[in-house]
C-alpha cells in the first residue's frame, strides 16, 4: 500500500496533474464554446446530448495518453534510480512490487481523468445542462475501465521493454484500439490469406472505442454491450497477469 | 495467503474468459438484426414505393465479415438465419443469386457504422438498395430479360469519362433535371423534359450503341434502385440529410458510376413530376428515357 | 562465534563476464567484516547476492534463519519530494511490522545518524545527510545483519566520525555489519575482519592486528599487482 500511496504522491507532488486540467479545459472549451465548431456529415453539432459522446470519446483518448506517459516509466525509472534495492532487500516480491507500482499508475490516471470530466461536467452545467451531471458521473466509470487498461499493458510492457519501444508500442495500440472500428472496416476490405491475418491481428488490438462507445451509450440511455465491457476486464487482467508474471534479472 | 490471492486472481480470470465467451454473439448479432427491423418499420410508412410487389425483406439477407456470412430470413419478425462461406470477399453490398433465389450481401453493422459516419448512409438504406436490385431481377427478372452485351460500370466509366463532349452534355442532363426541385414554382415540368430528352438524344448521338445501351441499363437499374435509397434514407435520416446527401449532389457529374445513380434517380423523379402513378405499368423492360418521352408525345 | 551468513562456491556470471568467481566466505555473528578491492572486483556483486538483488549462478549462500538484514546502498535515491521523516515512515510502512512505523521510534533512528525530524525535503539534503538518511533507513527494522555500501562516502570529517562511532555502536549491539568500502583508514578503524577481492575471487583475507603491515599498505601490494 505504501508503495502505491508513494506513487500517486509522486506524480501528483511532480505536478503532472496540472498538465492534465489544462488540457481537458482546453478541449471541452473548445467543444463546447464557438471557439470550435464541430461538423459531422455537414452537420454543425451543437447539441450537449450529442456532443457528449464524441467529448467523452476525445477526453478517453487524451486520458488513456496521459495513462501511457504517467506508467511508462514508472518501473524502468525504480531500477534506473535504484529505487528498487531497498525494495527487494525487503523481501517485496517483485510481483507485488510491480502491480503496486502499476496500481499507483492506475490511481494517477483516475485522478486525471476525473479531473478531466470535471472540466466536462463544469461546461455542461455552464451551458444549461446541469441535468446530465448525473450520467457524465456514470461516464467515468469507463473512463477508469480505460485507463485501467492502459496502465496495466504500458506498467507490463516496461518491466522487461525499454521504455522507449514500450512507449512506441503503447501509441500504437492506443492509436490503433481508438480508431478500431475504422480499422475494421478497413480490414473488411482486405481478402485472401494476408487479409485474414490482419484481421486477427486487428481483433487482439484492445476494443478502446468499443470502451468509449459504451460511455456514450450510458449517457444517451442506449443499450450497453456487456461483451465489450468484459473484454475490457479480460485485457486489465490479462496485463494484471503478465505484471505479475514478468520479472527483472536483478534489482 | 499469497497462495489463495493466486487462486482468487485466476478464478476471477476463468470467469472472465467464461463470461466473455458467454457474451459473444454468435451467428445474428443483435445491431445486425435492428437493421432489418428498421427495413421493416420503414416498410410500415414507406410501403413498396410504387413499386407492385417490391418488400426488401422478401429477400433474404446475408451479413457479411468477409470470411463468413449469416443468411437471415426475415418472417414478420422473425429471423432465422444459416452460416456459409462468404460468397464475396472484402466489404460488399450487392445481391448474390442463390439457384432461383437472390439474395442481399451487405456489410455487419458494426463494419459499415463507421462509413455511416461519413456518408451518413445507414445499413439499412443498404438494405432498400440491393433489396431492390433483388426485387428488379426477382420480379422483373432484369437479368434474364437484358439481351444486349453491357459493358461493365468500370469499363463504361473509362469510355465515357474520356469524352469530353459526352460528359459535358451529360452534366448538362443533370443540370436541366435538377430543375424539378430547385425551380419548382418557376418551371413547367413538360419544358424540363422535352429540354432533358433533347439533349438525351443529341448526346446519344455522340456514342456507340453498345455504350449508350449499357448506360440506359445502368440508369435503369441503379437509378431507380438510388431512387428507393434515397426516400429511405429521407425517412430515417431526415429532409435535411436527403437534401444535403441526395439533392445536393444530384447534379454533380462525376467520374465513374456515381453520375449514373444519380441521373437515374433524378429520371425517376421527373417520372413521379409527370405521372405519380408511372411505376404502376412500368417493368424494368424500357429505358427511362423512353418512358420520359410517352409523357411529352 | 558462530556463522550468521556462509557463502559456499558462489559465481556470478554476466553473458561472457565472470563477476564473483568460486566466493568462499564465513561471517560470523557480531562482526564487522569488511569486502575490500577495486572497482570491479566484485565487491558489489557479492552484496547485491546477498541481499537477493541479483541471483547466483551457482553456489549457496546460507544465512541464519531468521536474521533481518538491513541495507544502505552506495548511491541511494529517494523520493525528492519527501522529507526524511515520511521516508523513514515510507520504508517503515513497506516492512510492514507495526511497532516499527512508530514517529518516536524513528525520530530516534534519525537523531541516531545526526538528521533531525524536520520539514527539509530530501531534494534539499546534502549528498552527506542523504548517506545519513540511508543508514537510518537500514536500521528500521533493528537488523541483525546491517549491509552497508560506501557508508563514509561524501560525509564531511564530521560526519566520517560519527558514522564510524555509530559502527562500533552498533558492533557492541551485537550486529553483524559488512562494508563495503574504499576508505581504508575507516576499514581498519571499525572492522574486526575481511576479504580482499580482485576479479571477482577472494585473493587474501585480512584481520585486525594480524601484522605490523597496514592495511592501506598490504591492499596497494595486492591489488596494484598484475
Amino acid at each position: 500500500m505504501e508503495i502505491v500511496v508513494n506513487v500517486i504522491r509522486e506524480k501528483i507532488r511532480k505536478k503532472m496533474l496540472y498538465v492534465t486540467m489544462a488540457l481537458g479545459i482546453i478541449v471541452v472549451a473548445v467543444f463546447s464554446t464557438d471557439m470550435g465548431s464541430l461538423t459531422i456529415g455537414g452537420k454543425s453539432i451543437k447539441d450537449y446530448h450529442v456532443l457528449l459522446p464524441i467529448l467523452i470519446n476525445v477526453l478517453n483518448f487524451l486520458n488513456g495518453a496521459i495513462a501511457l506517459a504517467i506508467s511508462c516509466s514508472t518501473i524502468p525509472q525504480e531500477y534506473e534510480r535504484r529505487t528498487s534495492h531497498l525494495i527487494w532487500s525487503r523481501g517485496i516480491s517483485q510481483s507485488r512490487y510491480h502491480m503496486c507500482l502499476a496500481a499507483g499508475n492506475i490511481v494517477v490516471s483516475w485522478i486525471s481523468g476525473i479531473i478531466l470530466y470535471a472540466t466536462l461536467g463544469v461546461f455542461a452545467v455552464v451551458n444549461g445542462y446541469s441535468n446530465i451531471l448525473g450520467r457524465i458521473a456514470m461516464a467515468t466509470v469507463f473512463m477508469m475501465i480505460y485507463s485501467a487498461c492502459i496502465c496495466m499493458l504500458t506498467s507490463a510492457l516496461s518491466i522487461r521493454i525499454p521504455t522507449l519501444f514500450t512507449g512506441t508500442i503503447m501509441v500504437i495500440i492506443l492509436v490503433f484500439g481508438a480508431l478500431r472500428d475504422a480499422l475494421k472496416l478497413l480490414t473488411a476490405t482486405l481478402t485472401g490469406v494476408g487479409g485474414a491475418v490482419i484481421k486477427r491481428a486487428v481483433m487482439l488490438i484492445p476494443d478502446l472505442a468499443g470502451i468509449s462507445n459504451q460511455a456514450g451509450n450510458l449517457v444517451q440511455e442506449k443499450p450497453l454491450n456487456i461483451h465489450v465491457i468484459i473484454m475490457a476486464f479480460l485485457v486489465i487482467w490479462v496485463a494484471g497477469l503478465l505484471v505479475m508474471i514478468l520479472r527483472r534479472e536483478e534489482a | 495467503m499469497k497462495k489463495a490471492g493466486f487462486i482468487i486472481y485466476m478464478l476471477v480470470g476463468a470467469t472472465l474468459v467464461v463470461s466473455g465467451f458467454a457474451t459473444t454473439e454468435r451467428g445474428l448479432k443483435e445491431n445486425n438484426r435492428e437493421m432489418l427491423y428498421k427495413v421493416a418499420e420503414d416498410y410500415e410508412e414507406l410501403g413498396d414505393m410504387g413499386f407492385k410487389g417490391f418488400y426488401p425483406l422478401d429477400y433474404k439477407v446475408a451479413f457479411s465479415d468477409s470470411e463468413k456470412d449469416v443468411v437471415v430470413s426475415y418472417d414478420g419478425g422473425e429471423c432465422n438465419y444459416t452460416k456459409r462461406d462468404a460468397v464475396y470477399g472484402g466489404l460488399v453490398g450487392s445481391i448474390y443469386q442463390d439457384g432461383d433465389e437472390f439474395e442481399v450481401v451487405v456489410p455487419e453493422y458494426d463494419t459499415w457504422i463507421t462509413l455511416e459516419a461519413v456518408n451518413n448512409e445507414p445499413l439499412s438504406a443498404v438494405i432498400w438498395h440491393e433489396g431492390f436490385h433483388a426485387y428488379q431481377n426477382s420480379y422483373h427478372k432484369v437479368y434474364e430479360k437484358t439481351t444486349q452485351d453491357v459493358l461493365s460500370e468500370t469499363e463504361l466509366s473509362e469510355i465515357v469519362d474520356s469524352d469530353n463532349e459526352a460528359k459535358r452534355m451529360f452534366s448538362k442532363e443533370m443540370e436541366v433535371l435538377s430543375r424539378i426541385f430547385t425551380d419548382e414554382n418557376s418551371s413547367d415540368v413538360n419544358e424540363i423534359a422535352i429540354e432533358y430528352s433533347k439533349i438525351a438524344k443529341e448526346r446519344r448521338g455522340l456514342l456507340s450503341e453498345q455504350v449508350a445501351g449499357s448506360e440506359d441499363f445502368y440508369l435503369m437499374m441503379e437509378g431507380s434502385a438510388y431512387y428507393v435509397e434515397s426516400l429511405a434514407v429521407r425517412y430515417e435520416n431526415g429532409e435535411e440529410t436527403y437534401q444535403k446527401e441526395y439533392l445536393g449532389t444530384a447534379s454533380k457529374y462525376v467520374d465513374g458510376n456515381a453520375k449514373y445513380y444519380r441521373l437515374g434517380m433524378l429520371e425517376c423523379m421527373l417520372l413521379d413530376k409527370l405521372d405519380p402513378e408511372w411505376k404502376n405499368s412500368y417493368s424494368f423492360d424500357r429505358t427511362f428515357e423512353e418512358v420520359i418521352d410517352d409523357y411529352i408525345s | 562465534m558462530s556463522d550468521i551468513m556462509v557463502l559456499k562456491n558462489v559465481k556470478k556470471t554476466y553473458k561472457e563476464m565472470t563477476a564473483v568467481n568460486d566466493l568462499s566466505l564465513n561471517i560470523k555473528k557480531g562482526e564487522v567484516f569488511a569486502l575490500l578491492g577495486a572497482n570491479g572486483a566484485g565487491k558489489t556483486t557479492t552484496i547485491k547476492m546477498i541481499l537477493g538483488l541479483a541471483k547466483a549462478s551457482s553456489g549457496d549462500i546460507e544465512i541464519e534463519s531468521g536474521a533481518k538484514i538491513g541495507y544502505s546502498p552506495e548511491t541511494p535515491y529517494f523520493p525528492e519530494y519527501l522529507t526524511g521523516m515520511e521516508v523513514m515512515k515510507y520504508y517503515a510502512g513497506i516492512e510492514g511490522d507495526k511497532s516499527k512505523k512508530d514517529t518516536a521510534y524513528l525520530k530516534g533512528l534519525l537523531e541516531l545518524t545526526g538528521l533531525s525530524d524536520n520539514k527539509i525535503k530530501v531534494k534539499n539534503y546534502s549528498k552527506g545527510m542523504i548517506q545519513r538518511l540511508a543508514l537510518a533507513q537500514a536500521l528500521i527494522s533493528d537488523p541483525d545483519i546491517l549491509i552497508l555500501d560506501e557508508p563514509t562516502a561524501g560525509l564531511d570529517a564530521l560526519g566520517r566520525k560519527h558514522n564510524l562511532e555509530l559502527l562500533k555502536r552498533l558492533k557492541e549491539e551485537g550486529k553483524t555489519v559488512i562494508i563495503n568500502s574504499h576508505i581504508l583508514h575507516d576499514i581498519e578503524a571499525v572492522c574486526d575482519r575481511g576479504v580482499i577481492m580482485k576479479k571477482g575471487k577472494v585473493i587474501d583475507t585480512w584481520t585486525k592486528g594480524e601484522s605490523e603491515e597496514r592495511l592501506e599498505d598490504k591492499f596497494v601490494r595486492l591489488v596494484g599487482e598484475e
